[in-house]
């Protein structure tokens, strides 16, 4: 292990060295715009696999890259035309953006998802290193799994025994960093969560009704809690998956229904699931979930919802087309609902209720 | 007494042992790889993350506070708001511990907590900060947006929240219109820098309903409405003033409640508190209201209490302790609540706490 300081005048030397240090596929700590940072080639497995063992870290979690612009990322992720515009925007900055992968990199630096995180950052050695090496490199924080970041090379050497100090070739000590917190961390990825379609359910439409307002749509929620659901929470739970945009009116609908038993309804988008304990008539509680925030199918197995599907429950579920194990629900014999809800304007909205 | 807490209602798994108002350890276990500035919980994350890294946050509190389990005095633990299956994890942890120790259990709610963590002091008693009763306590985030009259420990009158979505959420869904990333937080915080607030002229929602309740969705559905009628170029090329215009309004609505809510109670003390806090053009916001109205604003004394951690939930826990606020031996009646009454567990503790009294 060599520890060499970098200042304003040797910079473009220190440069060199650790570029050559990365070329051959070694272990080098560097300074960063946050902390400092572990850094090989991201283009060899090889290389990456040394900042997991460092680390002590398993490759699932994802290890970002640095990248030196723009085309970088466009060359190693996918990203939209839409999205273009946001990072010309939001770069170079602190941020770490998780994209789809090309896959051109190691595949240790993605999680089983496919995912790529990049950081396209404003410092003058970082940016210098970048332009000599012509190949992306790793950018997490100097550390042992499960420890902060370092912002002071001695106490970061001070955390590590000599052996974990052979597996690094070059420190490079630009003295004490400023304390930013780490970077914030944006999901610009696709969905990968499959949607279910009710055209492969044997959907049988039972109502269809257009409402001009909000109080409107309130009224026709406590309608189809009267006339299709009551009845069924007699001998089970039931089920009604909403699905319609952003600003549909999905809460609406379950506001409804809550003001039938006198229940401010919230969106539980943050919460994931409210619960509501009734007990009037036929129905036990009303369980409001949300599934928007979902991004896949294990996240729905742990919210353990198959015990909440017992006779008298009723079950919103808001972005229900997530419920990817809708069929393991079927099976306990709960009635299944399907409310198509359209944007017809402003304030005018049609509902198609199908029964599944 | 020593008080070992427990904290696990979003995504955050944290336990601490404190002592009065005195954190003697704070331990927090975070994702590294998602700084989440604006909270939100990851429900792949939540469940198995925290059963599988509660016993060693709670170990590692032990052993940095110097104490022995044995010292602990009482364990308190969070019922809710928040994700159930993710309480559920700390709450079993909390009664098993509360048993094996033969030791109190004291309820705490997520919202109270972060009331305390402006009053917590470190190891040294440090800061002297005398409780400035009453207050007006506001709590912006991704889940709430509440505005709480506190004229006393433990005595909470909520004014007004929001009727639908919350603020962050609203933030995160206008950040989804626009085709941007999630947490939307961040990324509208950072294009609003850059853009016009003005560009687009949305309706500040409630200001003219008279109360102190807000509501999202509307705002959320009109600004829907009004980027769906722009060009996908212009809106492309717009990024930063749509950003700016919604981030305006939707702080707006937060100001003009919180105006009204500090005006008609008189209060001279105003604690805020939340993961939208964050944003710097809201803190300047209320901090510029305050100083108009010449009222004090108290944030938390040390950045680690500002997000999610225990050690705000042991300073919460004392008080309800000396309260009388606590279960002995039978935990059945606590159980975990996705959305509670801020008052359950307080003034009118179900049966089993007011015997314990």
């Amino acid at each position: 292990m060599k520890i060499i300081k970098l200042t304003l005048a040797n910079l473009e030397k220190i440069a060199n060295s650790a570029q050559k240090a990365l070329q051959a596929g070694n272990l080098i700590v560097i300074p960063s715009d946050t902390a400092y940072g572990l850094a090989a080639r991201a283009d060899s497995s090889k290389a990456v696999r040394k900042v997991l063992d460092f680390k002590g870290r398993l490759p699932d979690k994802g290890i970002s890259v640095f990248l030196s612009g723009l085309a970088a990322v466009k060359k190693y992720a996918f990203i939209s035309s839409g999205q273009l515009e946001v990072l010309r925007t939001l770069l170079p900055g602190a941020f770490t953006l998780i994209l789809d992968s090309r896959r051109l990199l190691s595949s240790l630096l993605e999680p089983a998802d496919k995912t790529l995180g990049v950081r396209v950052i404003k410092h003058e050695f970082v940016s210098q290193l970048l332009k000599k090496t012509g190949f992306p490199f790793t950018a997490t924080s100097a550390n042992l799994s499960g420890r902060g970041p370092h912002y002071s090379i001695p106490a970061f050497l001070k955390t590590l025994s000599d052996r974990k100090k052979k597996q690094l070739s070059l420190v490079i000590d630009a003295g004490r960093l400023p304390r930013r917190p780490v970077s914030t961390v944006i999901r610009l990825t696709s969905e990968k969560i499959k949607v279910i379609r009710p055209g492969l359910l044997n959907p049988r439409l039972v109502l269809n009704q257009r409402t001009k307002n909000p109080m409107a749509t309130i009224k026709l929620a406590q309608k189809i809690y009267q006339d299709f659901l009551e009845k069924k929470l007699a001998s089970r739970a039931v089920g009604v998956i909403l699905r319609g945009g952003l600003g549909s009116g999905k809460t609406v609908f379950a506001q409804g229904i809550g003001r039938l038993f006198n229940r401010q309804l919230f969106s539980p988008t943050f919460v994931l699931m409210d619960e509501h304990p009734i007990n009037r008539g036929n129905l036990r509680n009303i369980y409001h979930l949300d599934l928007y925030r979902l991004e896949n199918p294990e996240e729905i197995n742990d919210l353990d919802l198959t015990h909440f599907f017992q006779k008298g429950n009723l079950l919103l579920f808001e972005w229900g087309e997530k419920l990817a194990s809708f069929g393991e629900f079927k099976k306990t014999g709960a009635a299944f609902y399907w409310l198509q809800i359209e944007a017809k304007g402003e304030n005018i909205r049609d509902f198609k209720l199908y029964q599944l | 007494m020593k008080i070992l807490s427990i904290e696990t209602s979003c995504d955050e798994t944290a336990a601490a042992v404190t002592e009065g108002r005195r954190v003697l350890s704070n331990v927090v276990f975070s994702q590294i790889n998602i700084h989440k500035k604006y909270g939100g919980v990851y429900p792949a994350l939540a469940k198995r993350a925290h059963e599988e890294k509660l016993p060693i946050v709670v170990k590692k509190a032990v052993k940095n506070a110097g104490i022995d389990l044995g010292e602990i005095g009482a364990i308190a633990v969070t019922f809710g708001p928040g994700l159930v299956v993710a309480l559920e994890v700390g709450l079993r942890k909390a009664k098993k511990l509360a048993s094996e120790l033969k030791k109190p259990l004291i309820p705490v709610n997520h919202l109270e907590a972060h009331f305390y963590s402006c009053w917590a002091q470190n190891r040294n008693g440090r800061p002297l900060r005398e409780f400035a009763f009453p207050f007006l306590g506001l709590v912006v985030s991704g889940g709430h947006t509440s505005l709480i009259l506190v004229k006393n420990h433990l005595d909470y009158q909520v004014l007004g929240q929001t009727l639908d979505d919350a603020c962050g959420e609203a933030l995160d869904k206008a950040a989804k219109v626009l085709g941007l990333g999630y947490p939307g937080g961040p990324i509208m915080e950072e294009l609003s820098l850059k853009g016009d607030p003005d560009f687009l002229d949305l309706p500040v929602p409630m200001k003219t309903h008279p109360g102190l309740n807000l509501s999202y969705s509307g705002l959320k559905t009109s600004f829907k409405n009004r980027v769906a009628r722009l060009s996908q170029k212009t809106v492309r090329k717009n990024l930063p003033g749509l950003a700016a215009s919604f981030q305006q309004v939707a702080f707006e609505a937060i100001l003009v409640k919180l105006k009204r809510a500090l005006l008609t109670t008189g209060t001279k003390n105003l604690v805020a508190g939340g993961g939208v806090l964050a944003n710097k053009k809201l803190r300047l916001l209320i901090k510029q209201l305050a100083l108009k109205l010449g009222v004090k604003v108290f944030f938390p004394p040390f950045p680690k209490l500002v997000g999610d951690n225990a050690a705000m939930v042991g300073v919460a826990g004392y008080y309800k302790y000396q309260e009388g606020i606590y279960l002995k031996k039978n935990f059945d009646p606590l159980d975990r609540i996705a959305r509670p009454d801020l008052n359950l567990w307080t003034k009118n503790p179900p049966g089993v706490a007011k015997r314990a009294r």
